[in-house]
């Protein structure tokens, strides 16, 4: 297993698509970062509501959630943990690590290389596993990245406004998004493994990373209620993990616990699954 | 001679259709294999069930005295690294060059050894690609590369499937080179599939023919040659005096068919040397010719009738 580890961070190392993937994430911290902050100059922002807006239709009551706006006040201080969830709540961070999963996953079956591989393997859930401890490593190096050039926009943007507080809470918030975004990555590599190509992949990831997936889960949880005796609360995306990262900020302090569970839950499972699927299935 | 390779009904179905039905297949110590059959016979579905690319629906295979079957076991693990593949179109990272395509496989390996990736792409040809990436490779380089993949770990049985698609005439002398060099330096066991019968021939020492899942015969290239492939047709007037002059002349591969014809499967060059002593012999030479009827001419013979 020691040696599959060391092929695979040879291979991302030499990889065109890891650094191409990495470098699109930095400039995208960059421009919205620098956007965010030149629209918050502007006088006429949009500024739209926060609560979700209720409709009926057929008699199907239906809650679209929107984006809030970003709204850093232009005097007074901005804490740090404040604004880097603010901008990790855009869910562009699950957006960067699906696509890396799905390309890390599928590039082996697109070029044929895992044909080389497999009468050697001892163990295809070893292989499978070592998968999962990159890709896990690699979300948290996404979140550093994320989190340090937020931060370091920010001081450049917002320069003394922004305040470099960090807390318990905010430790908190920051290793529940870590492990949802861990149970989110074995979620792509589970749907990458499927399918063995691209495109199904990174549609998912496209859909989940824009709240699309959090929207029909909504949609799916009120017929739910019509048809079984749920809770008006319930939700099916608060179980979900794509649309739990989505929905997830800093002061829901209320539902931590639950987001760190469903990404626990979604990482092991969607592991296992990945681990019969790859076992059962031929490679070629 | 011992055998590496016995399958006991291997089958592989997908669906109703079986693409490879309750094949027997012997495959021995320092054989070079030739797999024969049409596009679609299931030569490719057999090499990966043997691969490990794919699952046998039913029946096993015993690799080195160890029983596989379509349960991976502990069997499976003893074998990883003795057997390396070449199957379809060579698998490679293409941004990478010739060297990081090969450290690569080392790496999972585990092998080390100073010197190895530079001795490997010596052997296959590819010395001079220096970061060349693979993408840029020709046709016959890729295939290269895709044998040189498949021998890292020094496997002791090399399954390559039509190694020789798409090459021009130097690329085929080449993979054919190396192979027979290989076999005879290394004693690697090769089984080679191909639909490309001339080729085939010129390698191999042992042929399955499949055809439609099923594996139609099995034969030696020496039964393939008194069967129907290359001999020498001679009509004289007294063969069993002409024996004499064989067994004189060091030919011994020979077999009187009828009263004037005696058909010899070897020493193809020298038909010139054969007519001459004959004749100093006071044997009347009616005829002498050497006939060719090909592998291919075997092949559609047994094939036609299907099975």
């Amino acid at each position: 297993m020691l040696n599959l580890l060391k092929m695979e961070t040879y291979r991302l190392k030499k990889t065109r698509s890891t650094w191409t993937i990495l470098l699109a994430l930095i400039l995208f911290i960059v421009f919205i970062n620098s956007a965010i902050y030149f629209l918050s100059q502007i006088d006429e922002t949009a500024n739209l509501n926060q609560q979700p807006e209720q409709t009926e239709l057929d008699n199907v009551e239906v809650e679209i959630f929107v984006d809030e706006s970003v709204d850093f006040p232009d005097d007074g201080n901005i804490s740090a943990d404040e604004y880097i969830s603010t901008m990790l709540d855009q869910g562009a961070l699950m957006l960067f690590v699906g696509i890396f999963v799905a390309f890390f996953i599928t590039a082996e079956y697109k070029n044929g290389y895992i044909k080389n591989l497999a009468s050697h393997l001892k163990s295809r859930n070893a292989y499978i596993f070592v998968k999962a401890i990159i890709l896990s490593i690699f979300t948290l190096v996404f979140l550093v990245i994320y989190i340090l050039l937020t931060l370091g926009m920010g001081k450049i943007l917002y320069q003394n406004t922004l305040e470099l507080t960090f807390n318990a809470h905010f430790t908190k918030y920051l290793l529940t998004q870590l492990v949802m975004h861990f149970g989110f990555s074995m979620l792509v590599m589970l749907v990458s493994i499927q399918a063995r190509s691209l495109s199904l992949p990174i549609i998912y990831t496209v859909i989940a990373s824009t709240g699309f997936s959090a929207n029909i889960y909504a949609l799916l949880s009120s017929v739910l209620k019509k048809i079984l005796p749920l809770a008006d609360s319930f939700d099916l995306g608060n179980y979900l993990v794509d649309a739990r990262i989505i929905q997830f900020s800093l002061d829901q302090t209320d539902i931590f616990n639950q987001g760190l569970i469903v990404g626990i839950i979604f990482f092991f499972v969607c592991l296992i699954l990945s681990m019969l699927l790859f076992s059962k299935r031929d490679i070629a | 001679m011992e055998k590496l390779l016995v399958t006991n009904k291997l089958t592989k179905q997908y669906g109703d259709f079986k693409a490879v039905e309750a094949v027997d297949l012997n495959v021995y110590h320092g054989d070079i294999y030739g797999l024969i059959g049409r596009n679609g016979a299931g030569k490719s579905t057999l090499l990966k069930m043997l691969s490990g690319l794919a699952s046998p629906s039913s029946g096993e295979f015993n690799f080195f005295g160890l029983k596989m079957s379509n349960e991976r076991n502990s069997n499976t693990k003893i074998l990883s690294g003795r057997i390396g593949t070449l199957i379809e179109n060579p698998g490679y990272f293409p941004n990478m060059s010739a060297t990081e395509n090969l450290k690569t496989k080392c790496i999972a390996l585990g092998i080390k050894r100073k010197n190895y990736i530079a001795d490997l792409l010596e052997l296959i040809g590819l010395e001079n690609t220096g970061n060349k990436k693979v993408k840029n490779f020709s046709l016959g380089m890729k295939q290269r590369l895709g044998l040189g993949l498949a021998l890292i770990g020094e496997p002791d049985l090399v399954i390559l499937d039509e190694p020789i698609n798409g090459l021009d005439p130097q690329g085929i002398a080449e993979i054919r080179n190396t192979i027979k060099q290989l076999n005879k330096d290394q004693n690697i066991t090769f089984i080679v599939s191909s639909h490309i019968l001339g080729e085939l021939s010129r390698i191999a020492t042992r042929y399955g023919i499949i055809h439609q899942g099923h594996l139609v015969e099995e034969l030696t290239h020496e039964n393939l040659l008194k069967k129907g492939g290359m001999r020498i047709e001679l009509k004289v007037d007294q063969p069993q005096l002409a024996t004499v002059v064989l067994d004189k002349l060091d030919l011994n591969n020979y077999k009187v068919v009828d009263q004037q014809t005696i058909e010899v499967y070897e020493g193809f060059d020298r038909s010139g040397e054969i007519a001459a002593t004959l004749y100093q012999n006071n044997i009347q030479v009616l005829l002498i010719n050497v006939r060719n009827e090909s592998l291919e001419d075997y092949y559609l013979k047994r094939t036609s009738g299907s099975v």
